[in-house]
């Protein structure tokens, strides 16, 4: 009877000091990628002794093998594979303060290619194994999260091509590597690429029927399924509805609330965080002759990136005009 | 006021731990286990087969396994879930490329590749459903190649 209230006791208090010794989830850091796909191949090793490694979940191997998609003794970052030359985005908001690119993107050595980023939390983030003029970036510049600062490569002391992304922070006066999915930087374990969404439903998933020379109001809702929350406020970065197939194509559906002849509107809401719904209403005007019509619409994290057009269940809107017998000649 | 709670909290674990004979990670040495420990549930594995179990698994070399050109056989490891290794005179990706190509083209099925700093590891099913892993890691000037039973 005891003996299991002690290790009620015991196990409680290791629940709640195991999750105070972790950060609360900040949603303040992205994935540095935008493939969804992408999972990780080791991540840091937490566990400062040689052959004992401690996993973001807190599991102890008390081995020297390397653990696919867990962990391998002495790993300072989080290995991501991919192939060379995939593009590699800030994790967060930042300032560049060192890189370098001259080595050849697979050229194996003790140093490759990378772009170190100073964040305003005090941490920095590291993208490692870049190829050769791989950095988008240049000292001193500022980046957004989300923002396309390199290609990645191989070079360096490199078994495959990968992104080791690693961060790191002041920790006892000296800089460290730190394990942000143990502590829960990221959105969700394991995390979230910095633009995605996915379609959950509209005004009207069926054909618009519109009378010509008239404007009907429609709209649609995805969930921000990325790490970056979406805002509507007039910078870069902004989260707006435009046309697509091809991008940007000047819409005959235009109406007067659109912004410009493909941005049909930027997102409803002034802020939409991951995991949340954002709401996309605009007008369709047609000036076209009767007949059917289909128009395809994708968002886009202004003069950033297009969101991934199939994730968004390929929203397009069917419209039929319809003779309007105040201007139009009715049909012979 | 959090810092206090925290260290009364500290101190209630270590005599609940003293006093309910807890002795997390006390007695656990490098060489005493190659699996996981604590608290956590293992991870989610695809490494389950219709094989037999590990205790009655004798590991040998899958037939047709490709081998690189100029690659020279090594000394097998005190490991008896290692069936081959061997030494080829290349550096950093190229035996994990050479291998992420070749283990399909020879009937293999990768089901899942790993890069790293400090070596490659690529997990790939045999035509039995079996699943192998072949390591590719820097010794000396050459890359050592080691080909050896799953295991998480």
């Amino acid at each position: 009877m005891i003996g299991r209230a002690c290790i009620g006791l015991s196990f409680a208090l290791a629940v709640w000091l195991g999750s105070a010794g972790r950060a609360l989830a900040t949603d303040d850091y992205t994935l540095p990628f935008y493939d969804p796909s992408i999972s990780l191949s080791y991540g840091v090793d937490r566990d400062p002794r040689p052959c004992y490694q401690r996993d973001w979940a807190n599991v102890l191997w008390a081995d020297c093998n390397l653990h696919y998609g867990r962990v391998y003794d002495g790993h300072t970052g989080m290995d991501y594979p991919m192939p060379l030359l995939s593009p590699v985005a800030a994790s967060r908001d930042g300032t560049v303060i060192d890189l370098f690119e001259g080595f050849g993107t697979e050229q194996f050595g003790i140093n490759g290619n990378y772009v170190l980023l100073s964040h305003a939390d005090g941490r920095r983030t590291l993208y490692y194994h870049l190829a050769q003029n791989g950095a988008y970036a240049s000292v001193g510049k500022t980046v957004l999260a989300g923002q396309w600062i390199g290609a990645s490569g191989c070079s360096g002391q490199c078994y495959g091509a990968h992104l080791h992304f690693e961060m790191r922070a002041v920790v006892g006066g000296r800089w460290a590597p730190v394990d942000p999915l143990y502590e829960q930087r990221f959105t969700t374990n394991p995390g979230r690429v910095p633009f995605l969404a996915a379609y959950l439903r509209e005004s009207n998933s069926g054909t618009e029927v519109i009378k010509r020379y008239t404007t009907i109001t429609h709209w649609v809702e995805f969930v921000n399924a990325g790490g970056r929350t979406w805002r509507n406020n007039i910078g870069v970065g902004r989260v707006l509805l435009g046309t697509w197939n091809p991008p940007t194509r000047n819409s005959a559906f235009s109406a007067i609330d659109w912004p410009s002849s493909w941005v049909a509107t930027n997102v409803d809401q002034s802020s939409v965080p991951p995991g949340k719904v954002g709401r996309f209403t605009f007008g369709l005007h047609a000036e076209s002759p009767p007949g059917t019509y289909d128009e395809p619409f994708n968002l886009l994290a202004n003069s950033m990136r297009w969101f991934d057009w199939a994730r968004l269940s390929s929203f397009h809107v069917p419209i039929m005009v319809m003779i309007n017998t105040r201007f139009d000649d009715p049909p012979a | 006021m959090k810092r206090i709670g925290r260290g009364a909290a500290f101190l209630l674990l270590a005599m609940a731990a003293v006093g309910c004979g807890m002795h997390r990670d006390a007695a656990i040495s490098p060489s005493a286990a190659s699996s996981p420990i604590l608290s956590n549930p293992p991870p989610p594995s695809a490494t389950a087969t219709d094989g037999p179990t590990p205790s009655e698994f004798v590991p040998t070399l899958p037939p047709d396994l490709p081998v690189m050109p100029d690659a020279q056989p090594g000394r097998l490891p005190d490991d008896a879930s290692v069936v081959a290794r061997w030494t080829a005179p290349v550096f950093g990706s190229a035996a994990y490329d050479f291998y992420l190509q070749a283990l399909p083209d020879a009937g293999f099925t990768i089901v899942g590749s790993y890069p790293s700093e400090r070596a490659a590891l690529i997990r790939f099913r045999d035509a039995s459903g079996r699943i192998w892993q072949l390591l590719a890691e820097l010794v000396g000037d050459r890359t050592q190649i080691t080909v050896q039973a799953d295991r998480p």
